[in-house]
């Protein structure tokens, strides 16, 4: 079974555009991106699959905003590793993210080397955790 | 008829005894003196009785007593016989006699007494003469007064009505006279308390003095006063009489004195009439003591003294003198009869002997002559008060004038203000217009910034997809241009397609991240200050800051050979500001100073080359205003940036001998997105962010000051706090 990673995003070509860039990629054959278009269904989607490793959340969505579904996640899933990514990439908002416990943040428009490479780092470090290693011995990518 | 009289007498006089004869005629009066016979009587011993009895015992000498002599009682005794037709009234009388006592006998014996005298109480000095009777007439006086000798010892007689009729004629005269001047006295007042002149106060006062004086004074009969007010007391009138006598000639001369201004006009004259009044209060009280008897002479003097006052100052030109020297006239005549009838003079011989005339032959005259005074006076102060009126009108009008020059001059002066207040209010209401305009600016940047901020972020998620999807489209098509599974034929017919989208994508992500460079620039300017402020060494930015800039732009533009130059103020404190703020605002007009630097090397060179390397700036609205100008021909681009302190403000100027900034677009250098630099050059917000920090971020001005073709300068001045 592969394991997942979720996609929370109120762009529908977002979806798309996801699978094309990195679904095709080998490093991620491992790896099912899973969509939601709103919050709420992401958290209908946490709680359908127990195998999410990682959460790419968008800031500015209509019915719940990433943020408030990101402290959903921390709070409820902690294992979960959280991506934000916006293009509210200003200071405080970052700032805001970190603080709520995203191991990183990627601005739009998305830089697709970037995205690939954070994501790289993510599930990285997410494999480390189940492994037990501590932060500061992981290897880097 | 006088002279007859006397001629009488005068023979009379050689017989035994001289013999008064009364003649026939309606007026008549004489004084006797020397007709007197004089026997002394000490301590009153001597009763007439006695007289009568042993005639030979009291022998009467002539009337020829010495001063020291005149201390005792006397007897004093003359004949008496009318020649008249008629029985006739003869009043007997005596200025100086304090108490007399007139006995007359008749030939049959009877005896009438009659009691005459100043200080008599009880006057009866009446006496029906019969004509051809001879009258033996004895006078029982005393006299404490020491004035002349013979005219101690007189006495008046004279043909009057009966006392009845007489009082009744004079009452009547005097009432009228006394009305008058009554009322000419509350007439004076009036004017004294309608227009506050001193004068008529005095003329007032004067007026009302001679009313009392003449209801006091008593000539044949018990003067008014003290047949109405003390017909027991003599001596109360007595004193009142004098009183008023000389208080009359004291407010005369004070009123003289006020109105003629002698004070200032003749001070010498004004002291003597001061020196007078004292003589007159003087006056008074040797009468009171019975030192003399008259104080007429003072009168005179007065009197005299201020007509003369009068005349000099009517010479002088003062005209209300006139009327003052023609009234005064009246009091001098009138004072003339009254001593032609001490001194027996008849100043009046030319009136009828009626009781009109005998009425102004009497003291009495001054009453006629002082109410004519007043009269005229009246109407003499009247006209002054006319001409004080006038004077105060005169005054008014001038006070009216020098209001209205005042009033107009305060005009002009208000209405040079109000020009000033509205050149003020002009200026201060362009100043607000302008204030407006900028805020309206500012607040147009401030909206346009936040809507900017929107905008960007929007924009960002379409842009995200166009970039990606460009740039996947191209990697997908190059993936199947590489493919080698596909077929061969096919592969080469839809190459140069596939080609043609390849290159498409790679526009489309060009153009993308054109515009993602533009939505970072947009978002610059929104971004919300979360920088903090920190203390910051201005010199030492503006170092950092040019050499970055100078050697980006030497990386870019190696041909140019770009000089810079520092001028530090060394005093400049530290301020506390954003940092990167600062930074980013300078960056951005040095950035632009270097490129006007090298887009003024690049007309000069188009304008040596000709058209040659024209096309590279077509799209610059510079070239247009450039083309005229006539560049030195070894052009040396330079930028300068110095620092100073101002008052309040820290200023930085950055000046660069560029190309300049046309006059058509100077204002609109600060506007987002306006830029004269090619596509894709600039994205117009740089200065319009440099301007949003500096007014917005530090409170401070950005201006630009410039001359087209020479230079640009940008002043930056930032608080000091």
């Amino acid at each position: 079974m592969k394991r997942k990673i979720l996609v929370v995003d109120d762009e529908k070509d977002y979806e798309s555009l996801i699978n094309q860039a990195l679904g095709v990629k080998k490093y991620f054959r491992e790896y099912k991106f899973i969509y939601s278009l709103t919050g709420n269904s992401a958290i209908s989607m946490l709680k359908d699959y127990d195998d999410i490793d990682i959460a790419m959340l968008d800031i500015n969505m209509p019915d719940m905003d990433g943020l408030s579904l990101l402290k959903y996640i921390k709070s409820n899933y902690p294992n979960i590793q959280v991506i934000m990514v916006s293009a509210y990439n200003d200071n405080a908002n970052i700032l805001l993210a970190m603080n709520a416990g995203a191991i990183d943040f990627v601005a739009k428009p998305i830089d697709i080397k970037n995205l690939e490479n954070t994501l790289k780092k993510t599930i990285n470090h997410s494999e480390n955790i189940k492994l037990n290693i501590p932060y500061d011995q992981e290897s880097p990518l | 008829m006088l002279s007859l009289i006397f001629i009488l007498l005068f023979f009379d006089s050689f017989g035994e005894r001289a013999t008064v004869i009364i003649p026939n005629s309606a007026s008549w009066s004489v004084k006797l003196v020397k007709e007197l016979e004089i026997l002394e009587n000490p301590n009153k011993t001597i009763t007439l009785d006695s007289l009568l009895e042993h005639p030979d015992r009291y022998p009467f000498s002539k009337n020829n007593l010495t001063h020291d002599q005149l201390r005792s009682h006397y007897w004093a005794k003359f004949k008496m016989l009318s020649i008249s037709q008629l029985e006739e009234w003869t009043t007997f009388s005596s200025d100086f006699w304090h108490n007399a006592s007139i006995y007359i006998i008749d030939s049959s014996q009877k005896k009438t007494i009659l009691a005459i005298g100043v200080l008599e109480a009880k006057q009866k000095n009446q006496f029906l003469v019969i004509p051809g009777r001879i009258y033996n007439v004895y006078i029982s006086f005393n006299s404490q007064s020491s004035v002349k000798l013979e005219e101690n010892i007189n006495l008046k007689i004279k043909k009057t009505l009966s006392t009845l009729e007489w009082n009744a004629y004079t009452r009547y005269l005097d009432g009228i006279v006394l009305g008058i001047m009554f009322g000419l006295a509350l007439y004076n007042l009036f004017l004294f308390i309608s227009i506050k002149e001193i004068s008529y106060l005095w003329y007032s006062i004067y007026t009302l003095s001679i009313v009392i004086m003449f209801v006091s004074i008593s000539l044949d009969s018990p003067s008014h006063l003290q047949e109405i007010a003390f017909p027991d007391n003599a001596k109360i009138p007595f004193f009142i009489r004098h009183l008023f006598v000389n208080f009359t000639w004291i407010a005369y001369g004070q009123f003289a004195r006020v109105y003629l201004n002698t004070k200032n006009q003749l001070p010498v004259f004004d002291k003597l009439i001061v020196l007078t009044m004292g003589l007159d209060i003087l006056g008074f009280i040797l009468i009171l003591n019975g030192i003399i008897t008259r104080t007429i002479f003072i009168h005179f003097f007065i009197v005299t003294i201020c007509l003369f006052c009068g005349i000099i100052l009517y010479k002088r030109g003062y005209k209300i003198a006139r009327f003052f020297i023609v009234a005064q006239l009246f009091v001098v005549l009138g004072l003339l009869i009254v001593s032609g009838y001490w001194l027996q003079i008849d100043f009046l011989f030319f009136l009828p002997q009626n009781q009109l005339g005998n009425y102004l032959r009497t003291p009495s005259t001054l009453y006629v002559s002082g109410a004519l005074e007043s009269i005229f006076f009246s109407f003499a102060l009247g006209s002054k008060y006319n001409s004080l009126q006038k004077d105060i009108e005169i005054v008014k009008l001038e006070k009216e004038r020098e209001k209205q020059i005042l009033l107009k001059s305060q005009n002009e002066l208000l209405e040079l203000e109000v020009k000033a207040r509205t050149e003020e209010l002009t200026k201060s209401l362009d100043i607000l217009k302008n204030t407006q305009a900028q805020l309206i600016q500012s607040e147009k940047m401030a909206s346009l910034g936040q809507l900017t901020a929107g905008i960007a972020h929007e924009i960002q998620n379409p842009l995200n997809f166009i970039n990606n999807f460009s740039s996947i489209n191209k990697d997908v098509l190059a993936e199947i241009k590489e493919d080698t599974s596909l077929n061969l034929t096919l592969k080469e017919e839809i190459k140069p397609f596939i080609d043609q989208v390849i290159k498409n994508s790679v526009i489309i992500n060009n153009h993308g991240n054109r515009i993602d460079s533009i939505v970072k620039g947009m978002l610059l300017h929104s971004r919300s200050g979360s920088s903090k402020k920190e203390l910051t060494d201005i010199n030492s930015t503006c170092e950092e800051t040019i050499n970055l800039a100078f050697h980006a732009f030497k990386a870019k533009s190696k041909s140019l050979s770009t000089t810079y130059e520092l001028k530090p103020d060394p005093g400049i404190p530290r301020i506390s500001i954003v940092k990167e703020d600062l930074n980013r605002v300078l960056l951005n007009i040095i950035n632009n100073a270097f490129y006007a630097c090298a887009e003024r090397n690049l007309i000069a060179i188009t304008h040596r080359n000709s058209e040659l390397l024209r096309s590279e700036i077509t799209k610059s609205s510079l070239e247009v205003y450039h083309e005229e100008l006539i560049l030195p021909k070894e052009y040396q681009p330079n930028v300068i940036i110095s620092t100073r302190m101002i008052p309040g403000f820290i200023e930085i100027r950055i000046l660069d001998n560029g190309s300049g900034i046309p006059l058509p677009i100077r204002e609109k250098i600060f506007q987002p997105f306006f830029t004269t630099k090619p596509a894709g050059l600039g994205t117009g917000l740089g200065l319009s962010l440099a301007y949003d920090i500096v007014t917005k971020g530090f409170g401070g001005k950005l201006e630009v000051r410039c001359d087209e073709g020479n230079y640009t300068e940008f002043i930056l001045s930032i608080p000091k706090i």
